[in-house]
C-alpha cells in the first residue's frame, strides 16, 4: 500500500473539484486531514506520535439529516455557540432545518468547541461534517 | 397544573376563537397571533385549537405542579426554565415544581410582542360556546372571564402521552413575511362605504404609515396617521361588523376592530383586513407603524390557503419526525 502522502497534491485537485468540505485519512503514520473551504484546500499532517499523545481526539458531529444548516435559533441574531465554548452533552449546538422542522444538533457529550465546518443557511448532505467537539475527560478510560 | 406566580397584565386563556356565536352578539375572541397558537400546537401534537396562555405583558413566571411537557411560541421572550435558557418555539418537558420565566420579547430577529405558552394536552378550562377562549366583554370563557392573576392555577387537560421533546418548529412568520417599506404590512379588502371617502383618503390608506397607538388592545387598534374623511358626513345604523374591520369615526383616525371586537357598529367602513393577515396585526408592537395594502377577493382565499398550506406542512413533518423518529 502506497504512502497517501506521496498522493497529496492529487488528492487536493480532486477535493478542490467537490463540494466536500474535509477529507480525513488515518494511517499507522498519523492523520492526513485536508479542509476543503470552497476556494483552497489546506492540508495538515497529524503524526501518529503527536495523534497518541493528543489525549482526546476531536470529534467530528455529523449532519444526522440533510436539511439547512443554522448555527443559531431563527429568532436569535448571534451563533448558538462559538468555537472555544465549554457545552454540556445534550445541548443544541446548531440546527438543521426541514422545512418548517427545527431538528437539534445536539453535542454528543461534555467537551469545547473546536471548530465548525458548516456555513450558516448552507445546505448540507447526511454524514456533512458540522461541528468539531473536543471531549472531555476521553482518557479517562 | 401550572401555577402563575407572576401573571403581568392582560394574560388570558385562548384558543383559535368561538366562531359562530357572532348571530348571538358573542364576538369571537380567541388568538392575536392564531398561528402562533396554531402551530405551538401542532408542535406538541395537540388539536390545533388546543387552549394556551397568551401573554403581551412582561415579566411572566408560572410553575409547573407536574411534570409537563410545554412550548412558548410568539415573540422570542428569552424564556428561562428555572435559571436555565430554553429554546423559543421548541418541544420542552419541565419536572414538577420547575418555574417558566417570560421576559420582555426580543424585536432583533422579528417584530412581535405577544408570547403563547402551549402545553401538551392544552389548558383545560370549560369550553362555553364552543371554545375556551376568554370573552373579556362577556366575563366568560377562559379562566371566570378574566385576566389572569398571581397564584391563579389552570388546570392541564390530560395529554394523550404523544407530545416528544427535543425539537422546534421555524416561526410561521418568517416564512410568510410581508412589508412594505420595512413596516409590517397587511392586506385590506374595500369596505362597504370605502367609495364615500375622498380620493385623498384613498391614497393616504394605501400609501402612508399608520402609528398603533397606545389606545390598542385585544378590542381594536386605534391607529394615527393621515385625516381620512368621507366625501359628505354619513351617519350610519348599527350594523354587524368582524375582527379586521377598519372603521373612521368623525375624527378622521381609523381604528381595526380585532380579536375582542364587539359584534356591531356604525362607523363608517372603509376597509377590511383579511383574515390571513390578523396574525401580523396581533404580533405589531404598540408604537410601530403599519402599512395597507389592497388586495382582492380572491388574494384574500389564495392568502388564507398559504397559512393552512404551511400548517398541514408543519403538522406532516411534526408527525413524520415523532412516528419514525428519524434522527437520534
Amino acid at each position: 500500500m502506497t504512502n497517501p502522502l506521496d498522493h497529496v497534491d492529487q488528492l487536493c485537485a480532486f477535493l478542490a473539484a467537490t463540494d466536500i468540505g474535509l477529507l480525513e485519512l488515518k494511517g499507522p503514520a498519523g492523520v492526513l486531514r485536508l479542509r476543503h473551504d470552497g476556494a483552497r484546500v489546506e492540508v495538515e499532517m497529524i503524526e501518529a506520535a503527536t495523534a497518541a499523545l493528543s489525549s482526546s481526539p476531536t470529534q467530528i458531529i455529523r449532519a444526522p439529516v440533510p436539511g439547512l444548516y443554522l448555527d443559531r435559533h431563527p429568532l436569535r441574531s448571534q451563533p448558538s455557540v462559538a468555537v472555544g465554548d465549554e457545552v454540556a452533552a445534550g445541548t443544541p449546538l446548531a440546527f438543521l432545518q426541514i422545512g418548517p422542522l427545527l431538528l437539534p444538533v445536539p453535542a454528543p457529550e461534555d467537551g469545547m468547541v473546536v471548530e465548525t465546518f458548516a456555513e450558516h443557511g448552507a445546505t448540507v448532505g447526511y454524514g456533512a461534517p458540522l461541528i468539531g467537539l473536543q471531549p472531555h475527560g476521553s482518557d479517562a478510560e | 397544573m401550572i401555577e402563575v406566580l407572576s401573571a403581568g397584565a392582560l394574560a388570558t386563556v385562548q384558543d383559535l376563537g368561538r366562531t359562530g356565536a357572532l348571530n348571538l352578539g358573542v364576538g369571537t375572541s380567541g388568538a392575536m397571533d392564531p398561528l402562533a397558537l396554531a402551530a405551538g400546537n401542532i408542535l406538541l401534537r395537540n388539536e390545533e385549537n388546543a387552549a394556551a396562555l397568551e401573554i403581551p405583558l412582561f415579566p411572566f413566571r408560572v410553575r409547573f405542579t407536574h411534570s409537563t411537557v410545554f412550548a412558548v411560541t410568539g415573540a422570542d421572550c428569552a424564556p428561562r426554565l428555572d435559571e436555565a435558557p430554553v429554546l423559543p418555539w421548541w418541544a420542552h418537558r419541565a419536572d414538577a415544581g420547575q418555574v417558566l420565566s417570560l421576559a420582555v420579547p426580543s424585536t432583533a430577529t422579528w417584530r412581535a410582542s405577544r408570547v403563547y405558552l402551549c402545553i401538551a394536552g392544552g389548558i383545560d378550562v370549560p369550553s362555553v360556546l364552543g371554545s375556551r377562549s376568554t370573552q373579556l366583554r362577556g366575563a366568560f370563557g377562559g379562566l371566570e372571564g378574566r385576566p389572569l392573576r398571581d397564584g391563579d392555577r389552570l388546570p392541564i387537560a390530560e395529554p394523550p402521552g404523544r407530545a416528544k421533546t427535543g425539537f422546534g418548529i421555524t416561526p410561521p412568520g418568517l416564512a410568510l413575511p410581508l412589508e412594505v417599506d420595512g413596516l409590517t404590512a397587511v392586506r385590506v379588502l374595500p369596505a362597504a362605504e370605502y367609495d364615500s371617502f375622498t380620493p385623498s383618503s384613498h391614497e393616504a390608506l394605501w400609501s402612508e404609515p399608520w402609528k398603533i397607538t397606545s389606545q390598542s388592545d385585544r378590542y381594536g387598534y386605534r391607529l394615527a396617521g393621515p385625516e381620512l374623511r368621507p366625501q359628505r358626513p354619513m351617519e350610519l345604523r348599527s350594523h354587524g361588523i368582524v375582527p379586521g374591520v377598519i372603521q373612521v369615526p368623525h375624527g378622521g383616525q381609523p381604528i381595526i376592530q380585532m380579536r375582542d371586537a364587539q359584534p356591531s357598529g356604525g362607523y363608517p367602513k372603509i376597509g377590511t383586513v383579511i383574515d390571513a393577515d390578523l396574525w401580523r396585526l396581533g404580533q405589531a408592537p404598540i408604537g410601530s407603524r403599519i402599512r395597507f395594502v389592497l388586495c382582492s377577493w380572491d388574494e384574500a382565499l389564495d392568502a388564507s390557503a398559504a397559512t393552512r398550506r404551511w400548517l398541514s406542512n408543519a403538522r406532516r413533518l411534526v408527525e413524520l419526525y415523532c412516528n419514525q423518529g428519524a434522527v437520534r
